[in-house]
């Protein structure tokens, strides 16, 4: 054969190959996403956080245990805090009581008690500790929605300049608390 | 050409009008009370409300999701619509706090590029493929007008299969993976329609609950009326078990228990009440009452069952296996527990990797008597293995309440103090803000001599009673006792003679006090 069949099969090999070359670079990342999920190691719930980087949102709330006064992110200025957003109704909020308290003892906590009845929120912290430095009353869920909280529990970092470092959203379990929380509170200046 | 251009127009339209068929129905969830006054308003809302993702259904806007949230912020759209807020002000504000990730449609930024550009490049890479054969075949075309007996091309006939193989496969492993990990959601039901609904079924429900209540009351009744009357104590129970009152139904069986001198039946019952009073854990208590109707009546289905769910509960899937098997085989084929049990078998199977038809369904009468007979050692043994499981399961998951109650429970009866006093403290840790479950794991501390195994947990657990409530007379006690320990006297005497001022004069233990004072 001639000039034209070399020519021919050079062609023909680039159209069957580029759309291969394109499947197969699509199908290899949609391999690694499925098996990060299928293992756990990748969490569809986690949310990109639109907040990280931003000023804590400087809401005045009812104060839980000292009634008359009023809390806000305020209140640690100057220092380093974690938020925490919860609620005696929330499951996981109760597994995660052992993990604030402990951080508690490095941190000042500030609570969120996140559409919940006050008297509710008290018994909770009864039965279940009450690691937090101060706690604001969030009877219908603004300031939630200032913080971008779309489900307790929640969890902020926010930095001595006031603004928020991280957030975990979820309970905090000892993955968390070893490989996050707690290296991030020791790399604050 | 024409004819394959209208082949292309064709099908395209068949899969619009596939699409409009098989795609999601338009369905709000917006309920009447969330609505706006103002038409003009209420229809912006609606249109945002369909560009704005539901953060935790998250592939549902919020106009269709009943969630919690989207509700949240269908009224935060409208409340800042009130204010005058301009649409694109308020999509703003939102993707402020929530991210871009709350527009359903995302925004052309560089974290999108691939997202809005991989069409353009898919559809220009088409095109091109597309001309190249064209080419090609014009190519042929000439070739074989020059050699008109040029045989077919071998290798442009394998690429040809190779193509229609790959395709095939494609098709193929997408329909296994749909197949797999596919699955056609339900419609949504939206909340505004079904309002009666749920009115309907919250009276019904308590409607429910007030009838139980009085049925409970009057059983009540008749059993004091009669005490001598097995059927009244019984039907206590069952009005007791209906309104979810798990103290009534065992003090009811109880009673119930001392009339019929044990029946075995009834005994069992009292097992499922005292394993449903502590959330469905079969309790060590209740393992030993079990074990005791199993040796005077190894068929006791109820019994049979409560063991193997307590096998089930340790994890040893295999025996649970083999006791509900056993279970099956002596209930009559209608019974109405062969449902579930034939579920909780394939549920157990699995945890277990075994086939159910291979299990030996449990041990014979014989073996249960043998078991029955078994001594008072290997009785021991048997719940001192139980125990140790459950022990080394709370060292890893510490937070688990009810466990620690249930060691705590089991560490008494087996009269093993040291053990207790690390479960007590496991508990006081589990609920560090729970004054009692402190208090409690410091009396017995004290009262079994324990304080110098345990300095620095009663130290820990100390200073959190100080915390909760410092006017605590049993507080203030321990604490003194600890001090006195230390060899802290002063404190110690300062702690004591506060709380002895404290005491009413006629207190029983204020003698006691005085002199222990005096003693310093």
């Amino acid at each position: 054969m001639t000039r034209a069949d070399g020519s021919r099969t050079g062609r023909l090999r680039l159209s069957f190959i580029i759309p291969l070359a394109g499947f197969l670079i699509l199908a290899a990342f949609a391999t690694v996403a499925l098996m990060a999920t299928l293992r756990g190691e990748r969490d569809m719930s986690q949310l990109p956080s639109a907040m990280v980087g931003k000023p804590a949102p400087a809401i005045m709330l009812p104060s839980l245990l000292d009634e008359g006064q009023t809390i806000s992110p305020g209140d640690f200025a100057g220092r380093a805090f974690l938020v925490n957003v919860f609620a005696s109704w929330c499951a996981p909020c109760r597994a995660e009581a052992p993990a604030l308290e402990l951080l508690a003892r490095d941190i000042p906590i500030m609570g969120i008690a996140y559409k919940d009845r006050p008297e509710d929120s008290r018994k909770f912290l009864a039965d279940y500790g009450n690691p937090f430095a101060t706690i604001g009353i969030d009877r219908d869920g603004d300031a939630g929605m200032k913080w971008g909280v779309y489900g307790v529990p929640e969890t902020f970092l926010v930095g001595a300049d006031g603004t928020i470092l991280l957030r975990h959203a979820g309970p905090i379990d000892r993955r968390v608390l070893d490989e996050l929380l707690l290296p991030a509170n020791r790399e604050l200046p | 050409m024409t004819g394959c251009l209208s082949r292309i127009l064709k099908t395209g339209l068949a899969l619009v009008m596939l699409a409009t068929v098989t795609g999601p129905l338009p369905a709000p969830a917006v309920t009447p009370e969330e609505m706006l006054a103002d038409p003009a308003l209420e229809s912006r809302a609606r249109a945002l409300s369909k560009q704005l993702r539901c953060l935790v259904c998250q592939n549902q806007s919020i106009d269709d999701s009943d969630a919690e949230l989207a509700r949240d912020l269908r009224v935060e759209v409208r409340k800042q619509l009130a204010t005058g807020a301009s649409d694109a002000e308020i999509l703003a504000t939102l993707r402020e706090t929530y991210g871009d990730y709350v527009l359903l449609n995302p925004p052309v930024s560089p974290g999108t590029y691939i997202l809005w550009g991989a069409p353009v490049v898919i559809l220009l890479g088409g095109l091109a493929i597309m001309l190249a054969w064209r080419r090609r075949r014009e190519d042929d075309a000439a070739m074989i007008a020059d050699d008109e007996a040029a045989p077919a091309s071998p290798a442009a006939s394998l690429d040809r299969h190779v193509a229609l193989a790959l395709a095939s496969l494609v098709m193929a492993a997408s329909l296994g993976l749909y197949l797999v990990l596919g699955r056609a959601d339900l419609p949504a039901r939206p909340l505004a329609e079904r309002g009666a609904e749920i009115a309907a079924a919250a009276t019904q429900a308590q409607q429910a609950a007030s009838d139980r209540g009085a049925a409970l009351q009057q059983a009540r009744a008749a059993a004091t009326e009669t005490p001598d009357d097995v059927g009244a104590w019984l039907r206590l129970a069952m009005a007791a078990a209906a309104s979810t009152d798990s103290a009534t139904e065992i003090m009811a069986l109880e009673q119930a228990e001392r009339l019929t001198g044990g029946d075995p039946a009834i005994r069992a019952m009292r097992a499922e009440a005292m394993a449903r009073a502590a959330d469905g854990q079969v309790t060590i208590p209740a393992r030993e009452l079990i074990a005791g109707i199993l040796a005077v009546k190894p068929a006791e289905p109820r019994a049979l069952y409560l063991s193997g769910l307590a096998a089930y509960q340790d994890e040893d899937y295999a025996a649970a296996v083999g006791i509900w098997r056993r279970l099956q085989t002596l209930s009559p084929p209608d019974a109405p527990w062969m449902t579930l049990l034939a579920e909780n078998i394939a549920d157990a199977a699995r945890s277990a990797g075994i086939d159910p038809d291979s299990v030996n369904p449990g041990p014979d009468a014989d073996a249960v008597a043998d078991a029955a007979t078994m001594t008072e050692v290997e009785r021991a043994a048997m719940i001192a293995g139980m125990v140790e499981g459950l022990a080394a399961r709370l060292a890893d998951e510490p937070g688990d309440v009810a466990g620690w109650r249930r060691l705590i429970r089991a560490y008494r009866v087996l009269e093993r103090p040291e053990d207790l006093q690390a479960a007590l403290i496991g508990l006081a840790d589990a609920i560090p803000g729970n004054i009692d479950a402190q208090l409690s794991a410091l009396e017995h501390m004290v009262v079994a001599r324990l304080e110098a195994g345990f300095v620095e947990a009663s130290q820990r657990l100390l200073d959190r009673v100080e915390v909760l409530d410092p006017n605590r007379p049993e507080g203030i006690y321990i604490s003194g006792h600890f001090a006195r320990q230390a060899g802290d006297t002063d404190r110690a005497r300062a702690l004591w003679e506060d709380l002895y001022a404290r005491l009413p004069a006629n207190a029983p233990i204020a003698p006691q006090l005085r002199k222990a004072i005096d003693d310093l």
